[in-house]
């Protein structure tokens, strides 16, 4: 599904340079449920980024479904992370200015897809999180549960074959934490989607099919 | 996405408000200002009706009384005492006579108010049952060969018009349209539905039409008028105070002194002021312009002022919507499509204070407030401000959405 | 604390200098065409010389007779004050004096273009004229018709270039005056003083003046003090009922008033209501209040557009005690002192734009500058705009929550 050879990050600002990832191997296939996990500053988050093509490694390739995509345009990565890919924060990132419905139907926007038809997918959406009733809310009337399933809805609305979770459930005590990641377990199960996410909790860890530990900046299993 | 931007505006109105009023403000601001604009131009196009170049306008006074102003409710000249006869034809005729003698002068005629002369004569009476308003002037038979006039329909004034019992009257094509419509005015009666003093009203009766005549140049509005035949002999000829004299080409103020002279010694108890049209024609023309380059450059500085605040809100909305724009790239919009929202959403809310500032600037047509300006230049005027507008709009919006294009997906997104 | 936010104000007003370009742009321009238009208010209705008297001249210009089916306005004739106003209690002089009237002359192969103004020997008592050459002609000559003539500065310069003037002749109108008096110029727009030739009233051409109660005239009335204004114009107005009027009217209506209230009415071309004066000040301040609000709004969204810059710096204050009504002044403050500097460049831009404006000459005669007073007015034009600007964002900010102003401001 992805794949990343020999992927380095470097930082630089006026004066510093900071390594953020070197020499980064990976493979993940077809309906993995994949979990990283590491401490703070250890490079996972730059890692899931890379791998949601919302930033290009200094050295490294980095290939989608046999696609190497380090060099496309952006244009057609835009396009890639639109169709093939789907986000969820740690901090939901809901566009606060709009209703629960709309901010679902923002990635269909980018795509020429039909108002009703957009409306369609994202009630199914929303259905699937168990959130239609609230689709008229804005986000600031949701709990942070709410929230975050408000958020996964937005990332599958599109049918994306990737799912990357930057800690999906830093921000949730542990009984919404349960809930988030059942979803996310059930989408995997249900529609072979496969699934990265990045974690603190060993707890949910132990969900995943697979986990990659990382320390300052490599990989270590 | 249109739609989107609507909802995503509608659900900060709170913020975008202001920013709609601002531009709401701008849009009557630079109507005002083009519409003005647009208007003169258009009248600066329209057919003059005479041709000034060589001609001279000449004041007559008995004494040094100017910026006398006049009215009258019944329209006639009521100031001076009632006469039945005018006392003053023998000089009058003596005078035009020294004029004619100089060897610069081609042709005179004896005509009030003439052209540039800033005063203005005019007359409103119920014909056929509706009102009309119209400027008039009066003057002798030599006028025509010394404006320039071009008659479109009938005939100049003659001497068959003497002693006819009616004033003869040649009128605009404008002042046709106004009153006779589209009937042939020719040879038709002008007289007044009924007296408003009780007075019987002598007939007027109108002989011929002109293209135009915009008695005050270029920038004048007004060419519904009319010129009525003056007989020396006849109660209004005994107030008239002017004079237009043809001269060759190339006469310049030695002939005018010799010209005054030869009057002031023919009539030394007459006070004399000579002056080329053209002259008077430059003066009113920049006398209209100043005023409208003052609020032009007044109101192009607004505009500029407007540009860099509208300018200076998106660029901060983008910093403050940093994470949002993160959120979209991260969903799949490209910097294109990022790029285009921030100019969406100005122009949508643009659009919103367009159609506001539509509402309210079409209450003029609709309340007749329009006044002398056409439908064609409001219009226009009203068009060229919503381009403007819009383009306005955009250049505001370009440098933000620069902006916004390089704002880093994967660094918005670490604020956490 | 002051001097704290006075610092803290300069300080933002350095920090992002893209802002403060655009602040200071819309301050100054707008605060530089409210102090030109309070420079031109300025000149053209506080007294100058020659009015030094100004504040216990009245004067009038126009008047306006009514009859069944027609009415006259305009100037007032000779008769009417010669023959009916003549010697008011209360009254130290009074001066007939003719419009201003246009007349050439050709002069050694030019033409002449000036405005003559035929008055009597009062006319040079109660304003007072600095002579540059001569003096004023006095009652004699006026009562014997002499040709005598004070000129100004400009018809000087037309006639006879940097040569002195007195005892020259000049001719206007196919008259010839002898030059007595030379005196400096003064803007068309003080109607009673203006004129570029002055000579006795009894040199016109004809003495037919004399018989009109309506036509070409104007009087000036030297008051003994300021307290009996009322009273002289209670007078006046009595006397004009005994006044014969032509067979066609009924009615005349007349008022001697300040310079002012004389002026109004010539620009608002009212001749009848009763308070041009305070009409016209309200179209003004109206037109100043109406120009102010586009680059009011302008700058109020800039700063409420701003506002999330400042917000952790309002939580920060709010946590350590300060209340809305201390933020709210302190913002207010900001605001005026960025008024106050834009201000000052309107100012200096304003002193530079008055010198171009009197180079052009749009105006014959107008010198217009800065004094005391008009910086007076820019600074409370300032402060005013301030306000506007600066109320509404101030409070907005200083109405932030101190969580939400903490983590970033509200929406």
């Amino acid at each position: 599904m992805i794949r990343l050879d020999d992927v380095e990050k470097v930082y630089r600002t006026d004066r510093i340079e900071t390594v953020a990832l070197s020499g980064v191997n990976l493979e993940i296939e077809e309906g993995e449920f994949v979990s990283i996990m590491g401490p703070s500053g250890c490079g996972k988050s730059t890692l899931l980024h890379l791998m949601g093509l919302l930033d290009a490694p200094s050295k490294g390739t980095i290939s989608l479904s046999g696609a190497p995509v380090t060099d496309a345009s952006d244009k057609s990565l835009a396009r890639l992370r639109n169709e093939s890919i789907g986000f969820v924060f740690q901090s939901f990132h809901l566009i606060p200015d709009l209703s629960v419905l709309d901010n679902v139907e923002i990635p269909l926007l980018y795509r020429r897809v039909g108002a009703a038809e957009r409306r369609k997918a994202a009630e199914a959406a929303l259905e699937r999180v168990g959130l239609a009733a609230r689709k008229h809310h804005f986000p600031s009337q949701l709990s942070g549960g709410q929230q975050q399933r408000v958020a996964i809805a937005r990332a599958i609305v599109g049918k994306p074959r990737l799912l990357l979770a930057d800690e999906p459930t830093g921000n949730l005590d542990s009984q919404m934490g349960d809930d988030i990641v059942a979803i996310l377990q059930d989408l995997t199960a249900q529609e072979k989607t496969t699934l990265v996410m990045v974690t603190h909790d060993p707890r949910q860890a132990e969900k995943t099919t697979r986990t990659i530990r990382m320390f300052d900046g490599r990989r270590v299993s | 996405m249109i739609r989107h931007l609507f909802k995503l505006i509608w659900n900060r109105k709170r913020a975008n408000a202001l920013v709609i009023s601002e531009i709401f403000v701008c849009f009557l601001v630079l109507f005002a200002v083009l519409t003005q604009i647009l208007y003169n131009v258009s009248n600066y196009r329209k057919p003059l009706g005479f041709a000034y170049a060589n001609v001279s306008g000449l004041n007559l006074r008995l004494q040094d009384n100017e910026g006398g102003r006049q009215t009258s409710l019944t329209g006639s000249a009521a100031m001076s005492e009632p006469v039945a006869e005018n006392p003053y034809q023998d000089r009058q005729r003596a005078l035009l006579q020294v004029v004619k003698a100089d060897p610069a002068v081609e042709d005179a005629a004896w005509a009030a108010p003439l052209p540039m002369s800033h005063s203005n004569e005019t007359r409103s009476l119920m014909f056929r049952k509706h009102r009309v308003r119209y400027s008039m002037a009066r003057c002798t038979d030599e006028y025509k060969d010394v404006m320039g006039i071009e008659i479109t329909r009938g005939r100049w004034f003659s001497p068959e018009d003497d002693g006819g019992g009616y004033e003869a009257m040649v009128i605009t094509e404008a002042l046709a349209r106004l009153a006779f419509g589209d009937e042939d005015p020719v040879g038709k009666s002008f007289t007044a539905d009924r007296s408003e003093s009780g007075e019987p009203l002598p007939e007027k009766r109108v002989v011929g039409v002109m293209g135009a005549f915009r008695q005050e140049g270029e920038m004048d509005a007004q060419d519904v008028y009319a010129l009525s035949r003056l007989e020396y002999s006849g109660r209004p000829m005994s107030s008239i105070d002017g004079m237009a004299l043809r001269l060759k080409p190339g006469s310049d103020a030695s002939v005018e002194a010799r010209i005054t002279a030869s009057l002031l010694a023919a009539a030394p108890d007459f006070s004399f002021r000579m002056e080329p049209l053209e002259a008077a024609a430059e003066f009113n023309r920049r006398a209209f312009m100043a005023p409208i380059a003052l609020f032009g450059v007044v109101a192009l500085f607004l505009t500029f002022m407007v540009a860099l605040g509208l300018s200076g809100v998106l660029w901060q909305s983008v910093t403050s919507r940093i994470r949002e724009i993160g959120v979209r790239r991260a969903m799949g919009a490209s910097a294109q499509d990022v790029r285009w929202q921030v100019i969406g959403e100005l122009l949508v809310m643009s659009t919103i204070a367009i159609l506001a500032g539509v509402v309210v600037v079409l209450q003029f047509p609709f309340l007749d407030l329009l006044g002398a300006m056409s439908r064609g230049v409001f219009v226009a005027g009203l068009s060229l401000t919503i381009v403007s507008l819009y383009g306005l709009a955009l250049v505001c919006a370009l440098h933000p959405a620069r902006l916004a294009t390089t704002v880093h997906p994967a660094e918005a997104l670490r604020y956490e | 604390m002051l001097k704290n936010y006075l610092k803290l104000s300069l300080k933002i007003l350095g920090r992002r200098k893209f802002f403060t370009f655009v602040s200071l742009f819309g301050i100054g321009f707008t605060l530089m065409v409210l102090t030109l238009a309070a420079a031109m208010f300025d000149h053209i209705f506080s007294p100058y010389p020659p009015e030094t008297r100004g504040d216990r001249t009245l004067s009038i210009y126009s008047i306006k007779l009514e009859g069944k089916d027609s009415e006259s306005s305009g100037p007032g004739g000779y008769a009417l004050y010669d023959r009916y106003m003549r010697d008011l209690p209360g009254v130290e002089r009074m001066s007939i004096l003719s419009m201003p009237a246009t007349v050439l002359s050709y002069w050694r192969g030019a033409r002449i273009q000036s405005l003559i103004k035929r008055t009597d020997a009062d006319f040079f008592k109660i304003l007072d004229f600095e002579f540059i050459e001569g003096g004023p002609y006095g009652e004699a000559d006026v009562t014997e018709g002499r040709a005598v003539a004070v000129i100004n500065q400009a018809t000087r310069t037309k006639f006879f270039g940097t040569a002195p003037a007195l005892g020259q002749s000049i001719e206007a109108d196919g008259q010839t005056f002898k030059v007595v008096g030379v005196v400096p110029d003064v803007p068309i727009f003080r109607l009673m003083a203006t004129g570029d030739i002055y000579v006795p009233v009894t040199t016109a051409k004809s003495d037919d003046y004399r018989q009109n109660i309506r036509g070409g005239f104007m009087a000036m009335f030297l008051l003994k003090d300021r307290s009996v204004v009322q009273s002289v114009q209670q007078e006046f107005k009595a006397r004009l009922a005994k006044v014969e009027l032509p067979p066609q009217f009924q009615k005349i209506h007349a008022i001697p008033e300040t310079i002012f209230a004389n002026l109004a009415r010539v620009l608002m071309g009212d001749f009848e209501s009763e308070d041009a004066g305070a009409r016209l000040l309200a179209i003004l301040l109206t037109w100043a209040v109406l120009f102010m609000v586009l680059p009011a709004v302008n700058l109020v969204n800039l700063n409420v557009s701003r506002s999330l810059e400042r917000a952790s710096e309002i939580g920060v204050r709010r946590a350590f005690g300060a209340s809305a009504r201390d933020l709210l002044l302190q913002f207010l403050f900001e605001n005026i002192v960025i008024s106050v500097v834009g201000g000052v460049l309107a100012l200096i831009a304003s002193v530079f734009m008055l010198g171009a404006l009197n180079a052009a000459d749009l105006i014959p005669y107008a010198h217009f500058s800065i004094n005391l007073r008009i910086a007076a007015w820019g600074f409370v034009f300032a402060v005013v705009f301030g306000v506007i600007s600066g109320a509404w964002p101030a409070w907005r900010l200083s109405r932030l929550r101190p969580i939400e102003a903490l983590a970033g401001g509200a929406r």
